[in-house]
């Protein structure tokens, strides 16, 4: 047919047609096919992660010491808030019509006045804005004098542009847009209104009425009672935030208004959320983050007016931003997460470090992410294999001018190049780095000075003597403060190196020839631009939906009225957390908070040692699909990976048992929207949430209390001869009570973390399982001695020794032998005015505390009877506290040198009598003592039970070792220790007898002298330890005074009376079946009040 | 064979048409009826009312205020059975009363095109539609597309387009409403006027090298259009962003900024592989989140949920229902008919590249309906009324006498 010779082509076209359409159809859905679907699959899938909740702490009644509990943390919304609260709409609204940012408070004075104004307004007036012909508003905003013309005494026209160009540039058309939509929000417009008044702009006899009126009309209402309406719920709406500042706490201001300083927070969140989406429109537009170039340099060099029109800003603030983005990248960013993170992987390397590795690392921070990440993965590029510098590899390609040859990767120039040059691949050389920047670059004598002071430090503690091992041993060292202290010398390096950039950097720029017109700055290529204003309503719009932590402990006042009344609130919220809190005990924080120990968020070691696993959570968490293995890896490392903000135990019971209260976190996926509910979706639990179990201590809470109350306030007698006020008014010490099975009831240290004098000068040391510095046990050590030389027979009960003053000992009257001094004037055989200088026996040495007599048995042992001796009872061991396998969390300190090398006869005489060699902390002290008194050597238990299933089940307790002694020589040197407390002559009689404390003990005093203050002063640690009743042991104690002037009858003695005085402490004594006698106590000898 | 002034009368004298067809429909001729045509008409209807049926039915299962509005399909469904009597009234349209009054009914749309900017109604910062007295929203730009096509077929009917003025007329004719629906703005609408109006000129005796010289012409003018400001930033960026998404990471980096439309579309067609989901089973409808998947994007819904080889099926279905519509205009004697109904098949034809195009990423992205498919009133009346029209005037068809048929 002929008409098919016009048709067929037509036809033919339309094939060719589908055929492509089909082509390129089969491209995305066959070629593509497993890239979209993954996809597709993605944007069904979300995974959340389900915390766990950490075990709790109890003490041995089952009272909770920490817990974790849900709790409430206040959020909030900027852009909510703005859209829809009356404070927000209506500061957004004026800083519309002004075109500059009007603070927020001052529209909390004018809310209610400029409200009213902004609905009076008509579309055709927002109609004039958008073409740029102005806006005035009738009378005026009070406060803002912009909106008044004085001369003229009417409404100023804001608004009104030149051309097309200002118009386009101020952007108004959108700009009337948000007024319109701010009015909207004002009156509470419905949809229909909306769309009502969207034709009210275009309709000539509508377009003259104001908003209230057409409103009105809408709703079948008299405007003025609208007017009315619209006043008051602004009113009410800044009424509710006074309210909840009123309920946060926020103190009220002269007028009694409480809601301006949390006002003033919301506005400082305001400037935040600009400050990040300039900074971040800036990286669009750059390439770079602008905080790496120092704010002066940023504000003169570069054109920033681009985008501080679009927000508003004037020079003053701009410039304020490019402070706060260098602080923020200086702190946030290389000071929080960049430099920290590269430290740890240097410390991570330790060993397999040399100078080029380091300097590789370090420097990786000045150029591009990808060179950090590497670095980061242990993999550092060499300089000249980089692909450039960061902010110098960009600006050719966003500036448009001629830069000129901007610095290569490996610039000779760049501060760290010579160090490069001269460092030695294989060794570590700290000074290399030190000598290179001593070439010209500033700052490197604080470098010097702060390394140097380091080292001394570390000298003194016997710790590296030269740079290099000191490097060595912090980057090599698990300990935090030794992170820190790397962190800091490192900081110190970038600091010198960033100063030598920032040169190179403004040297670059001055050289530049700038464009006229350009007011000295130098403006961006187009490109760059455009790239930025794509993304400027969403950065905005991103930045402002995100939420703020306002409050991270609500009172439950807030919580309950942001849960009750949302609408009244916008912006606001309160959102369910988990927190781990510390039961309080009588003000005093949780007893024996040092032992209970905290909790901390990862560090920067843990998030570098878990890196790589991080990741891969991440990628698998991502993928639409996976396979069954990668399911399984995903499982696995949800339990592997700790989160951010996942606490780990770092101390005390916390740390020494987190395997045991740590949790692990489940898995949840959901294939389904949120919002589609009546499809529902299916949620599985790919790892069901494991808790942590809860462990109950053998700790008596209420007594450690008592215990730490006394060490903060011990009293001894006024009349004491021997008063050492310095002590009294600083008390250092500990006090520890155990049962003789070995479960520690108390271990308290003084000053507890609670007292005024601990702070960040001078931290609560734990002080019952450690010995931060020397701890020699004194005469408490005697006992013990007396014993084994019993056993070993180099004493009988009936040897004794005389105990004089020599008149060849020049300067001293004290009783002596060989040089080794006991404390008593001219000794204790000296029986003056009576001739007769009895010797003493070993019951009397120990009932009197003897030096001589025990320097005399020291002669006769060896350092193998010592080691013996103290390894029988458990002297410097571990005494059992801590469980197996643990490295972090509670610290005991032991000491495997103790008598392992060869002892002169002086030292081994000191040694008998608890000096010189001999270290021991109280807990293992006490353990020995429950040893003696049983003849059995028990391990102390701290923790008695773990939770499983819902019910505590004790632990297995290891059955207490049978001492090597017999009953008989036991019987010896116990009764001895009976009468240090019973008879006159005892050393603890005056304050430890029966008659003293109503009860019968058995104990040893000690007193071990450090060293000399001054000519007179003697600085001693002393001791008190034994067990009660006498007979029938119970509980057995030790009590540790730290570094006072006068032996332990003049001050370990009396902290104990004081102790036993407490009711808490003889209520305790009593259930455990020590029979009391009745004695008078003075309240003021308690020392704290009663009741607490 | 008697000649009268619009009359055919050939049929009649046959006297072998039912009764019924003939109290009906005296005009036409049952043997000359265009019944493939109606039949993958009314399979495509169908095919789209399933699809529109499952993106509504799916909907209702999200959390969403908007879902206030009764029951959208029924009202999709009433708005195709108001539709049916206009295609009937096209079925009645005598030939000669159309070709008198093409510049009537022209001029009407005009007309109702110029009222837009005054009293038209304004969405998504676009103005385009009318408000009726009858609650519908009429777009003027959808029934002038009918009524441009009826104008050129009126235009062209005695003009062979030999001289550079006898362009002129009905180029302006196709040029008028381009520029008043493209400051609408609606680019989408004005770029189904070119294929329409050229494959029209070329069917109406053009030459071919002339048409291309046009359509160079028109490419160095949309050249110049983006160069200068006419073409607008956001649709410029529209452009850049298509020349962009021909590599998927390019798509997929930017599917939360400019291109989330043209993401979620690639995502929907790309998840239906060979088989295709099933109907109602996509992530389009799954997740809700391609815009207009009831109307713009409803080939996205129907790629990814028949996949490549059932959707393959439409496309054929699609594409023929298109050819067979021009071999019809091939056989038509009247040469007003069969410009009109060769323009409506291009109209189809047009319609079904650039939607299809679009949402496979072959063309940059633009807001088109696709006819008989996607959901809005507007498109549904004028592409019932257009197959009216061609079912009306197919079937009033005589044997071809004329050698210069298309001369």
């Amino acid at each position: 047919m002929i008409g098919k010779q016009r048709t067929t082509p037509a036809i033919v076209l339309l094939a060719f047609g589908t055929l492509a359409l089909f082509l390129r159809q089969a491209v995305v859905q066959v070629n593509e096919h497993e890239l979209w679907s993954e996809q597709a699959a993605r944007l069904e899938r979300s995974g959340e992660l389900i915390p766990y909740r950490r075990g709790a702490i109890r003490d041995a009644d089952g009272r909770v010491l920490v817990r974790d509990v849900e709790a409430y943390h206040l959020d909030f919304s900027y852009r909510d808030f703005r859209r829809s609260h009356p404070l927000g709409q209506t500061a957004h609204a004026a800083s519309v019509i002004l075109l500059e940012p009007v603070s927020l408070g001052l529209a909390l004075d004018h809310a209610v006045d400029w409200a009213a104004a902004f609905v009076e307004l008509t579309p055709g007036d927002l109609r004039e804005f958008s073409r740029g012909r102005g806006l005035a508003i009738d009378g005026g905003l009070p406060g803002l004098p912009a909106t008044w013309d004085l001369a003229a005494g009417q409404p100023r026209l804001l608004g009104v542009t030149r051309d097309e160009d200002e118009r386009n540039d101020l952007d108004l058309a959108n700009r009337s847009g948000d007024l319109g939509f701010y009015i909207g929000g004002l009156l509470e417009l419905t949809k229909q209104e909306k769309k009502d008044l969207l034709r009210a702009a275009d309709d000539k006899r509508r377009r003259d009425q104001s908003y209230l009126e057409l409103v009105a009309a809408e709703r079948g209402l008299v405007a003025n009672d609208l007017r009315g309406e619209l006043r008051s719920r602004v009113a009410r709406s800044l009424a509710d935030l006074d309210l909840l500042a009123e309920r946060m706490r926020y103190p009220a201001d002269p007028r009694g208004r409480t809601a301006l300083p949390l006002v003033q927070e919301l506005q400082d969140w305001r400037a935040a959320i600009e400050d990040a989406a300039a900074r971040r429109l800036f990286r669009e537009a750059t390439g770079f983050d602008p905080g790496r170039v120092e704010p002066g340099t940023l504000f003169e060099h570069f054109d920033l007016r681009w985008f501080a029109v679009y927000l508003r800003w004037d020079p003053s603030r701009t410039m304020a931003w490019c402070h706060a983005v260098r602080s923020a990248w200086f702190t946030k960013w290389r000071g929080s997460v960049a430099l920290p993170a590269l430290v740890a992987e240097l410390r991570r390397r330790g060993a397999s470090l040399d100078t080029p590795t380091i300097l590789d690392s370090l420097s990786t921070l000045w150029y591009g992410t990808g060179e950090l990440t590497l670095a980061l993965d242990g993999a550092p590029r060499p300089v000249d294999e980089r692909d450039g510098l960061e902010v110098f590899w960009a600006l050719p390609k966003i500036l448009d001018v001629d830069m000129g040859p901007v610095p290569r990767p490996d610039d000779p120039r760049l501060p760290w190049s010579s160090a490069m040059a001269a460092a030695v691949e294989g060794e570590l050389d700290p000074e290399l780095l030190v000598e290179a920047l001593g070439q010209g670059a500033p700052g490197t004598s604080s470098f010097r000075r702060k390394l140097d002071t380091r080292l001394e430090e570390a000298r003194q503690k016997g710790n590296p003597s030269s740079r290099t091992e000191m490097w060595a041993f912090h980057l090599g060292t698990p300990n935090y403060r030794s992170s820190e202290i790397l962190g800091e010398l490192t900081g110190e390096l970038c600091d010198a190196w960033e100063r030598g950039v920032q040169e190179l950097l403004t040297r670059q720029l001055e050289a530049v020839e700038v464009p006229a017109g350009s007011d000295g700055h130098l403006p961006f290529r187009e490109a760059a631009l455009e790239r930025a204003s794509d993304r400027a309503r969403f950065v905005l719009r991103d930045y402002g939906m995100r939420r703020t932590l306002l409050d991270d402990r609500p009172d439950y006042e807030v919580v309950q009225l942001l849960t009750r009344f949302p609408e009244r609130f916008p912006g606001f919220g309160a959102r369910a957390a988990r927190e781990r809190i510390a039961y309080d005990r009588d003000g005093h924080g949780v007893p024996g908070k040092l032992l209970v120990g905290g909790t901390a968020m990862m560090d920067a070691d843990r998030a570098q040692a878990q890196r790589s696993d991080a990741r891969r959570l991440r990628e698998l968490r991502r993928m639409g699909k996976r396979t069954a293995e990668q399911e399984a890896e995903l499982v696995e490392l949800v339990a592997m990976v700790l989160t951010a903000d996942e606490a780990r135990g770092v101390s005390g019971v916390e740390g020494s048992w987190d395997d045991v209260l740590r949790g692990y976190n489940g898995y949840r996926e959901r294939v389904g929207l949120e919002e589609v509910e009546a499809r529902g979706a299916d949620e599985q639990d790919l790892r069901p949430v494991q808790h942590g179990h809860d462990v109950q201590l053998t700790l008596d809470s209420g007594l450690q209390l008592v215990a730490e109350e006394v060490l903060e306030h011990p009293v001894v007698p006024e009349g004491l001869m021997k008063r050492d006020a310095e002590w009294l008014a600083d008390p250092e010490g500990a006090i520890v009570v155990l049962r003789p099975n070995g479960e520690l009831v108390v271990a308290a240290s003084g000053p507890a973390p609670w007292s005024e004098r601990v702070g960040p000068e001078r931290l609560a040391v734990e002080r019952t399982l450690t010995k931060p510095d020397f701890k020699p046990p004194g005469s408490t050590f005697k006992p013990f001695v007396a014993l084994y030389a019993l056993e070993q027979g180099k004493i009988q009960p009936g040897t004794a020794y005389v105990c004089l003053a020599e008149a060849s000992d020049a300067g001293s009257n004290m009783g002596v032998y060989k040089g080794v001094h006991c404390h008593k004037l001219f000794g204790h055989s000296n029986r003056y005015p009576d001739p007769e200088t009895p010797p003493l026996n070993v019951t009397e040495a120990l009932r009197m505390s003897c030096n001589v007599f025990f320097a005399h048995v020291g002669e006769l042992l060896s350092v193998g009877d010592f080691w013996q001796l103290a390894h029988s009872f458990g002297f410097a061991e571990p005494s059992g506290i801590l469980p197996e396998g643990t490295s972090s969390g509670l610290i005991e300190h032991t000491s495997a040198e103790l008598f392992s090398k060869q002892l002169g006869l002086r030292d081994r005489m000191r040694a008998a009598n608890g000096l010189s060699v001999v270290e021991a902390t109280p807990v293992q002290l006490a353990r020995a003592i429950a040893g003696l008194a049983t003849g059995e050597l028990p391990e102390v238990r701290l923790v008695n039970a773990v939770e499983e299933r819902g019910f505590l089940v004790e632990l297995p307790r290891p059955a207490p070792e049978p001492l090597p002694f017999s009953a008989a020589n036991l019987e010896v040197v116990r009764s001895a220790m009976v009468e240090v407390a019973q008879h006159p002559d005892g050393s603890a009689n005056d304050a430890l007898s029966t008659k003293q404390v109503g009860f019968r003990m058995a104990v040893k005093t000690g007193s071990a002298d450090l060293e000399w203050r001054d000519e007179t002063t003697l600085v001693k640690h002393t001791w008190v330890a034994g067990w009660a009743p006498a007979e029938d042991p119970k509980v057995v104690f030790v009590f540790f005074v730290r570094r006072t002037t006068q032996t332990s009858s003049w001050t370990a003695i009396w902290l104990a009376r004081q102790f036993f005085l407490q009711p808490e402490v003889r209520a305790f004594l009593a259930a455990e079946g020590v029979p009391l006698e009745d004695v008078a106590i003075d309240p003021a000898e308690l020392g704290r009040e009663l009741g607490r | 064979m008697k000649r009268g002034r619009g009359r055919e009368f050939e049929y009649r004298s046959r006297g072998r048409s039912k009764a019924g067809w003939r109290l009906l429909l005296p005009d036409l001729s049952p043997a000359r009826f265009d019944w493939l045509v109606l039949l993958l008409g009314l399979v495509l209807l169908g095919t789209g009312l399933t699809f529109v049926a499952a993106c509504f039915d799916a909907n209702t299962d999200f959390r969403s205020d908007r879902m206030g509005d009764g029951d959208p399909f029924g009202k999709h469904l009433k708005t195709v059975l108001v539709s049916v009597p206009v295609l009937l009234a096209g079925l009645y349209v005598r030939p000669v009363w159309l070709r008198r009054n093409a510049y009537l009914i022209y001029a009407v749309g005009i007309g109702l095109l110029l009222l837009v900017p005054f009293i038209g109604i304004e969405l998504n910062s676009a103005k385009r539609w009318l408000e009726t007295p009858v609650g519908f929203n009429l777009q003027p730009s959808e029934v002038m597309k009918v009524a441009v096509i009826i104008a050129l077929g009126r235009a062209l009917y005695r003009n062979h387009l030999e001289t550079f003025s006898s362009w002129l007329r009905p180029g302006l004719l196709a040029l008028v409403p381009m520029a008043l629906i493209v400051a609408q703005p609606d680019l989408g609408t004005t770029l189904t006027f070119p294929p329409v109006t050229l494959g029209m000129f070329y069917l109406a005796g053009a030459r071919g090298r002339t048409i291309l010289g046009v359509l160079l012409a028109g490419v160095l003018f949309a050249g110049i259009a983006m160069q200068t400001g006419l073409v607008k930033e956001y649709q410029l960026r529209r452009i850049e962003t298509w020349q962009e998404s021909f590599a998927p990471e390019m798509v997929i980096a930017e599917r939360n900024a400019a291109a989330f439309h043209t993401y979620n579309s690639r995502v929907a067609i790309g998840n239906g592989g060979l088989q295709g989901t099933g109907v109602g089973r996509g992530i389009a409808n799954r997740a809700g989140h391609l815009p207009m998947k009831e109307s713009d994007s409803i080939w996205s819904v129907i790629a990814e949920e028949l996949g490549l080889i059932g959707s393959g099926g439409v496309l054929l279905a699609y594409s023929l229902f298109a050819m067979l519509i021009l071999r019809a205009a091939g056989e038509v004697r009247d040469r007003f008919c069969r410009l009109v109904v060769g323009g409506v098949g291009l109209y189809f034809g047009a319609h079904f590249f650039i939607h299809v195009g679009v949402n496979i990423g072959l063309l940059p992205l633009t807001g088109l309906t696709l006819p008989l498919f996607s959901t809005g009133g507007s498109s549904i009346l004028s592409s019932f009324g257009a197959l009216g029209l061609v079912l009306g005037l197919t079937a009033r068809r005589v044997a071809p006498l004329d050698a210069d048929s298309f001369r």
